[in-house]
């Protein structure tokens, strides 16, 4: 028996260090969303602005950022953008991650907004205006209460997608839990286990909350299902 | 004699090539009620609609209190309304959908409170207060605190006095209660 391709003391020598970077790795997941969450609104009401040409520029850059690769997209803002003339500014590693993969998801969450704020029925757009509210109350009252709601399952499972993309942020020097183990691996010239540890933690963490989300998504679809047989009857 | 409330003028609406409106003339006078009758696609929806600036006519005017809804004046001449207009204009029109459009994310009585609060920027409690009382006389003192569900089952004539409670609830008190006659 060969035991030198997997020892659990390297396992449990290289567990803390790693550990290490869990913090640092959840804190870009909730920021990068956040930033995704908001900005996913920017792009949203640009779009809803009624001028053919903007609407068209603005399409145009939603489409080219995502179908760009993200990790291009870091690479630009990490090492090109800091040489642009005028714009170009440095950003810490931290700070590019999160506008790069907070700027990359934005794009599709935008996407999950537009088709809440679709889902709303023509008749309570109408109501809202019969009943005199300003546009910023026929919003906020009226029609982002019953658009978002149901898109939160979606917005869910971009949380989860966007969990899984931040190891990317890697190759721009974030000591995440990617890069603690490939620092470990390439110390001690052994990968097999901090790499393994990389993957539990990834399945630990996303594989219970896909299955709240799954739970999140039944109870949206009993609602408004519910909601729905009553809309017809 | 008063003067009417509500004048149509040669009012005229198509939608594409269809000719929905061909030059409506109508005056309704103050307490006045007034019933359109027709065939289904002949157009009585869409009076009520252009009355309530859902949509614009395609020529002619609808005047409400003496107030043009779809033209205002500027610098002498009569231009198209602005949204600040309609705003203006809209104050004292309601209008109950044919499906209600009620707000299905809101209680019965938030339904009726949203208007007189954010429009009309009154105190919560006078209108909670004044909205109760509507809705305890017109429909039941059931459905106040009922939510979406529940009021999904209700008979369609409770849910219309409950829609005819939220467009009434932000109008003038004069205006409204002519209305509860």
């Amino acid at each position: 028996m060969n035991t030198t391709y997997w020892s659990w003391d390297r396992f449990f020598e290289a567990l803390p260090f790693i550990l290490d970077g869990l913090g640092l790795t959840i804190f870009l997941t909730i920021s990068c969303f956040i930033f995704a969450l908001v900005f996913g609104f920017v792009w949203t009401f640009l779009r809803r602005i009624p001028n053919r040409p903007f609407n068209w520029i603005v399409s145009w850059v939603m489409e080219f950022i995502r179908t760009t690769p993200p990790l291009v997209q870091l690479f630009f803002i990490y090492y090109a953008w800091p040489v642009m003339p005028l714009v170009g500014t440095t950003l810490s590693p931290v700070q590019s991650a999160i506008l790069g993969l907070g700027l990359h998801y934005s794009t599709y969450i935008s996407e999950i907004y537009r088709s809440g704020i679709e889902s709303v029925e023509k008749g309570q757009w109408e109501a809202a205006q019969a009943l005199n509210l300003s546009t910023l109350d026929k919003w906020r009252k009226v029609i982002l209460p019953q658009a978002i709601p149901p898109t939160v399952p979606m917005l869910g499972n971009y949380f989860i997608i966007l969990f899984k993309e931040v190891p990317l942020v890697s190759t721009i020097s974030v000591a995440e839990i990617l890069l603690l183990a490939n620092t470990y691996g390439a110390r001690n010239w052994a990968y097999l286990e901090p790499l393994t540890i990389v993957g539990i933690i990834f399945l630990l963490l996303s594989y219970p909350s896909s299955i709240l989300i799954r739970k999140l998504e039944d109870r949206m679809n009993t609602r408004f299902d519910k909601n729905a047989l009553a809309k017809s009857s | 004699m008063t003067a009417p409330i509500v004048q149509y003028r040669d009012v005229c609406k198509s939608f594409g090539d269809v000719e929905v409106l061909k030059g409506i003339n109508l005056d309704i006078n103050p307490a006045e009620k007034v019933a359109v009758i027709g065939p289904s696609g002949s157009g009585k929806t869409t009076i009520i609609r252009l009355l309530m600036t859902l949509e614009e006519p395609t020529s002619g005017d609808i005047i409400v209190s003496g107030e043009n809804l779809w033209k205002m004046e500027k610098n002498g001449d009569m231009v198209r309304a602005n949204e600040h207009h309609l705003r203006k204009v809209r104050g004292d029109i309601g209008m109950v959908f044919q499906h209600f459009n009620l707000f299905p994310h809101m209680t019965i009585l938030e339904n009726c409170m949203t208007a007189p609060i954010h429009v009309k920027k009154e105190n919560k409690e006078e209108v909670r207060k004044r909205a109760i009382e509507m809705l305890e006389k017109k429909a039941s003192s059931l459905v106040v605190k009922s939510s979406v569900s529940r009021w999904q089952g209700l008979l369609s004539c409770v849910r219309r006095s409950c829609s005819l409670t939220r467009s009434l609830q932000p109008l003038t008190p004069s205006l409204s209660a002519r209305c509860w006659k």
